[in-house]
Formats: structure tokens, C-alpha cells, sequence
């Protein structure tokens, strides 16, 4: 730890991305995010994208993917050690995200269909466990996570929130209400009760509702809430036209692993 | 020691390693970012989950991945979008281009010039360019929220049209923003004109849309510097992928029996169509070029400084035509056909396909996307090369850094290039 001027103790964070697409990691960039601000509380020990590596005691580490090959694998496990908090970032790390929409085997038939029957996929993975291939699943699927900011991609002022709160308090307690909520606080009409699929009813606030608000209905990056009425809200998908196996396809787009 | 083994390249947008043999002058690129198999992913899916789940590639030029997938689908379903819905993508696109390329440039390139290690050294070191980057930076993702609903993975662009337009006042807010900081990203372009690049030099072939009327950026056919052009549908009659050992993504080669590698993106965009760049920006390109040329892959650095302010001049034509056309959203019917889509647009990086094949009911059985990088990666390792045969008599530690800050100056998106 190193004191500023302002005698400001830092705390060392590290941000690492496992198989996923960047975008959590650069909604540091995002205003929201005021890196700025977060530059005078936190060291950037590891970032990356950005060019720094280290590989000495964290206070905090960011981990955004999902963990599927075995360097990702092998990274969380030493991420984990060095780490006194972890925090799973992005919908992939929090449950696996988009890429855990097709299962083991299709994902091994679906490699030899894209690359050749030869190719040898690094995103085949044996878990030591059950000795079988392994889809995306959730970052605490392999190590332990003390907090999770879902979201695909998360959402800026939230990233600030929760690292400024872990500075002042060193914990979090997790809030537990709908996107409905944050949606009607946005003046939205209900996409579902127009008979258009929107997942907000089940699903964990904290994003704001953007998806709603731009006239595109929820899809649950955020993840389930707790105690959600899914038979409740699956029979209202049913009643405005979908099918068991369209309902079973939307869940698959962030909730693949929603039962783990 | 003849050989700089699988180092790690940072400052690059995914995972990828570059193993060097410096004796016989040659260089592989192993990409081993793991696959999330998009292609199988959207198999069995209707139509409209493929937008949704594709621009999710990647983080840095999704709006990109959005809109070929979009036109793909359309293609497919024989669908006209009408000239506000086509103004409005090419708005959107022009800020996603930006939006990457000053990531780029401030965040990934700009420390090898300013030799630091890291773009978190910059508010300490360089606090008036960290100021500039942060700055345009917002600019971009307040432009691509304005338009998308959202800074990363926006959501508004959907088959046939918007879900929500933005206003006409807001679209005047994002224009005044656009010309109070034209003159900041002017200075960018000299602020890359002004480094000393190495030289290398290496013609290759290059691609990129050419529409007659504007400089590349949503639709046209595939122009190559040979002066043939063809139609994006028929890129893979042109384009082929190789699968190769120790890489996730596939490496791009020209179908002919040249079996050549060739490039796409600023640098071939500019190389080909300077002539349509806008005014202030294009007095801008002739006071610069000159000093580095196409023929150097460092030129593409300056050509994405170049192009950040040719797509805000452009924005700002754009948004002076769409304004007027801010009114009732028209919700528009989809009727799925049998059939094979593709769609192509000027991603940051270069031309993106995405095209799917669909049964009547409009599910998806068939997927195939070529990204921007995996179509120059052919080129990085050969132009590595070039620069070995260029850099004898360097200590190790400098050639690796060189290499470093080349396969950089292409801007590879990793994530894209494995999918």
C-alpha cells in the first residue's frame, strides 16, 4: 500500500478477463465508473487490457468471463489465493453468460463443425470433480466468490458504487427487488403486459432497466431474483404464446445454469 | 538466443501469444482465447435471438456486429429498411468506429509512444492526453447511448428499424458535443503525426466497402486493391479460413492461387478512398501523410486518428439530415423466409460478415461469421516478419517490444477473431 498527498491509503485491485468479450472491463472507462475517483482509493496492480501485471496480494480482485479453458481455470485458482475479496464481473462470471447456452456435447459437436473434426478445442475442459467436459459454468463453480455484479454488460455506476462501499466498509449486503422496479421508476409502459416477452418480474435489479426503456424486454442478465414466482411467470409466457421449448431457449440465453 | 518463446501480448483486446525465431526470421501468432462457438450457439434459435446473442461477440465493437447481423437477416428476408432506419445505422455505426478507435489509441497504443508501461500511468505522466482520451472516450459512449439505448451491447437497432428513436433534441445535443470537441480530436491526428514510427514496408492486398458516394463504412462491395471488387455474399468464394494448430481463431488467406493474406480496416479504408474523406479532416490527412504511408502497418495508427474526425464531420451531416425525420416509431412486421442472408458493414477494424442460413419458419441452421481481425492475421504474422528481416542487429528486448507494439498498431481484436 502506498499514501497519496492526501495520505489516502490505496488498496490494490487487479482486473482479469477470463473467455468473454471485454465489454464489463471497459465500462471502467464508462463516466459512471468515475475512474478518476476510483484512481485516488485504488491501485491498478492488474489490468490487462491496460497493460499491468502483478502477481502479489490483491485487496480486490474483479474476475470478468467465464472460466473455459484450462488457463482460465488455472488463473482463478491463483487469482483466488492472492485475493482477500473476489468479486464475479458480468453476467459470465456471475453464472457462465452467453456462452453457457449450449451444453458439453454440443459444444464438442459443435467445434468439430466450425474448425474440423481434428481440432482440439481449448474450451473442452475436464473438471477434476466429475472427470467430464465442461460447459461455461459460473466462477463459483471453481473457487470461492465473495460478491457477484452481474450484468451483460454491468452497469457503470454500480462498479463505482459497490468498490466504494468495500473501501468504506469493507462489506456489501445485496439488495432484493425486480427490475419492475427500476423499470416504472424510468416511466416505462409494461413491454409484458403488452403481451411482449420481458424476464423483469424474476429478475435482480441494479442495472437501471436499460434494456426496457429502449423498448427491448429484459432478458435476466442480472440473474434471478431470490424467491422468484418462475411457475407464476412461466404460465403468463405460455398465455401470450410461447412455447415450453421457446420458454426453455430464452432462459438459455443468461440463465443456462440457473439451477446451480 | 534465436528464439523469444510464446510472449504474452498485452494491450490487445483478448488473449494471444507470438512465438519469434529470430535466426530464420519467422513468426507465429498462437491465439488461444477459448471458443464460445457463436456459430453453434444461434443454431436452432429464430431469427431475431441472432442480433441479440452475436453482438456479444465482442465488447468493444458490438453496434458493429449488431447491424451485420441485422442486415444478414434482412438479406435473407428480402427487407428494405427505409432511409431513416438506414441514416440512423450509419450515425450509430460512426460513432461505434470512433468509440473503438479512441479506446485504441489512448488507452493501447499511445503508451508504447509515450513510453510508459501502462495507460494507468497516463493521469500522472500524461494528465492533458489522459484528459483527451477519457473525454472522447465519453463522447463516443454518450453518442452510441444516445442512438442504442446503451453504451456496450446497445439495444435499439432491430430488423426493419429502431425500437426507440432518440429525439431530435437530443440528436442536437450530441451534434453541438460533436463540434466542440472536433478541434480535440483534431489534435489527436497531429498528436500520432507527430511520433517517429519505425520503418517497414510491405504491400499487401487490401479490402474494403466502396459505395461511390461516401468512404467505407455500411454497405457496398468488397473493393480490393487489385481494382476488382466483389459482393459481400460472395465472400466465401473469395475468403478462406484455415484452421491451424495452437489458434482459436482461423487465419484468412485470399481464395485464388496466390493463397495471399491481405488486410481490412483503417489502414486499407484509407489507403483506398482517402478522396471521400470530409473536409476538415481531409486537410488534416494531407498535411500528415507524407511522414508514413499505407505500405507501413504503423500507418494505421494515424489512420484511425484520421478517421475518428472524418466520422464526426460525417456525424454531424447525418444528424442535420435525420433530425427532420424524428417522428412516430413505425413497428415493423417480420415475415421469415427460407433462405441464406448476408450482411457486411466497416467495422473498427474492418469488413465483418455475418451471414445465416434460415428454414421457413425463420429459425437459424446455419451461421457463419468472418471478423475484421481473422481476416488480417495472415498479415500480422508476415508483416512480423518483415519487421525481423528489418530489425537484425537489435537486442532481444527491443525486437520484442517492436513486435509488440505492431501487432498493436493492428488493433487485433482477439475476442472477435476466436468468437
Amino acid at each position: 500500500m502506498k499514501n497519496d498527498q492526501n495520505n489516502i491509503i490505496k488498496k490494490k485491485i487487479g482486473i482479469y478477463d477470463l473467455t468473454d468479450c471485454e465489454g464489463c472491463e471497459l465500462q471502467l472507462l464508462a463516466s459512471r465508473s468515475k475512474i478518476e475517483e476510483l484512481l485516488k482509493y485504488f491501485d491498478f496492480v492488474n489490468f490487462r487490457l491496460l497493460g499491468t501485471e502483478n502477481k502479489n496480494y490483491l485487496d480486490v480482485a474483479l474476475i470478468e468471463g467465464t472460466p473455459l479453458t484450462q488457463s482460465d481455470i488455472d488463473l482463478i485458482h491463483n487469482v483466488r489465493k492472492q485475493s482477500k475479496i473476489v468479486i464475479a464481473f458480468g453476467t459470465c462470471a456471475a453464472n457462465g453468460g452467453i456462452a453457457a447456452g449450449i451444453d458439453a456435447k454440443e459444444r464438442e459437436n459443435f467445434a468439430k463443425k466450425i474448425y474440423s473434426t481434428k481440432y482440439a478445442s481449448l474450451a473442452l475442459v475436464k473438471s477434476r470433480r466429475e472427470n467430464q467436459m465442461q460447459t461455461a459454468l459460473p466462477l463459483s463453480s471453481y473457487i470461492k466468490v465473495d460478491y457477484i455484479i452481474s450484468g451483460c454488460p454491468v452497469e457503470p455506476n454500480v462498479i463505482f458504487d459497490l468498490l466504494m462501499t468495500l473501501y468504506n466498509l469493507g462489506s456489501i449486503e445485496n439488495q432484493d427487488f425486480p427490475v419492475c422496479q427500476e423499470c416504472k421508476a424510468q416511466g416505462n409502459q409494461c413491454l409484458l403486459k403488452n403481451n411482449e416477452v420481458c424476464f423483469g418480474p424474476i429478475i435482480q435489479a441494479g442495472c437501471g432497466a436499460p434494456c426496457p426503456t429502449a423498448g427491448h424486454g429484459c432478458l435476466g442478465c442480472l440473474g434471478l431474483l431470490k424467491d422468484a414466482n418462475i411457475k407464476q411467470f412461466n404460465a403468463k409466457l405460455k398465455k401470450i404464446g410461447l412455447s415450453d421449448a421457446r420458454i426453455e431457449q430464452l432462459y438459455n440465453i443468461f440463465l443456462k445454469n440457473r439451477k446451480i | 538466443m534465436n528464439q523469444l518463446e510464446k510472449r504474452i501480448i498485452t494491450k490487445i483486446e483478448g488473449h494471444g501469444k507470438v512465438n519469434i525465431n529470430l535466426a530464420q526470421k519467422k513468426a507465429k501468432l498462437e491465439i488461444d482465447e477459448g471458443e464460445r462457438l457463436f456459430e453453434g450457439l444461434v443454431i436452432g434459435r429464430p431469427y431475431n435471438d441472432a442480433p441479440y446473442i452475436t453482438s456479444r461477440i465482442c465488447g468493444v465493437c458490438p453496434t458493429s456486429h449488431l447491424l451485420a447481423s441485422i442486415k444478414a437477416i434482412e438479406s435473407a428476408f428480402q427487407i428494405q429498411p427505409d432511409e431513416r432506419t438506414i441514416l440512423l445505422r450509419r450515425l450509430i455505426l460512426a460513432g461505434q468506429i470512433c468509440q473503438s478507435h479512441i479506446l485504441h489509441l489512448y488507452f493501447l497504443a499511445l503508451p508504447d509512444y509515450l513510453k510508459i508501461q501502462s495507460s494507468l500511468d497516463m493521469p500522472e505522466k500524461f494528465p492533458e492526453q489522459f484528459a483527451n482520451g477519457i473525454k472522447l472516450k465519453r463522447l463516443f459512449d454518450e453518442f452510441i447511448e444516445i442512438i442504442g439505448g446503451r453504451a456496450v451491447h446497445p439495444l435499439t437497432p432491430t430488423i426493419g428499424g429502431f425500437t426507440k428513436l432518440p429525439t431530435a433534441n437530443q440528436l442536437y445535443i450530441l451534434r453541438d458535443k460533436l463540434e466542440d470537441n472536433l478541434e480535440v480530436a483534431l489534435e489527436t491526428i497531429k498528436l500520432f503525426a507527430g511520433f517517429h514510427y519505425p520503418i517497414i514496408t510491405r504491400e499487401t492486398e487490401m479490402m474494403a466497402l466502396k459505395n461511390d458516394e461516401t468512404y467505407p463504412m455500411y454497405d457496398g462491395i468488397v473493393w480490393t486493391s487489385e481494382g476488382e471488387g466483389f459482393a459481400p455474399s460472395n465472400y466465401q468464394n473469395e475468403i478462406e479460413e484455415i484452421v491451424k494448430n495452437n489458434s482459436s481463431a482461423k487465419f484468412s488467406i485470399r481464395k485464388n492461387k496466390y493463397k495471399n493474406g491481405f488486410i481490412v480496416g483503417s489502414r486499407a479504408r484509407m489507403a483506398m478512398f482517402a478522396d471521400y474523406l470530409n473536409p476538415k479532416t481531409k486537410k488534416e490527412y494531407l498535411a500528415s501523410s507524407g511522414k508514413i504511408g499505407p505500405a507501413n502497418p504503423f500507418f494505421n495508427n494515424l489512420a484511425q486518428a484520421i478517421e475518428v474526425t472524418h466520422f464526426m464531420e460525417e456525424s454531424i451531416i447525418l444528424i442535420d439530415k435525420i433530425a427532420s425525420l424524428i417522428n412516430e416509431n413505425i413497428t415493423f412486421k417480420v415475415i421469415p423466409k427460407a433462405g441464406i442472408g448476408t450482411g457486411a458493414v466497416e467495422a473498427p477494424r474492418g469488413i465483418l460478415y455475418h451471414q445465416y442460413e434460415f428454414d421457413s419458419n425463420g429459425k437459424i441452421i446455419r451461421a457463419d461469421i468472418i471478423t475484421p481481425t481473422a481476416q488480417n492475421l495472415t498479415s500480422i504474422e508476415d508483416d512480423i516478419e518483415a519487421l525481423l528481416l528489418h530489425a537484425t542487429g537489435l537486442e532481444n528486448d527491443r525486437i520484442e517490444k517492436l513486435v509488440n507494439m505492431l501487432i498493436r498498431a493492428f488493433d487485433p481484436c482477439i475476442t472477435c477473431s476466436v468468437h
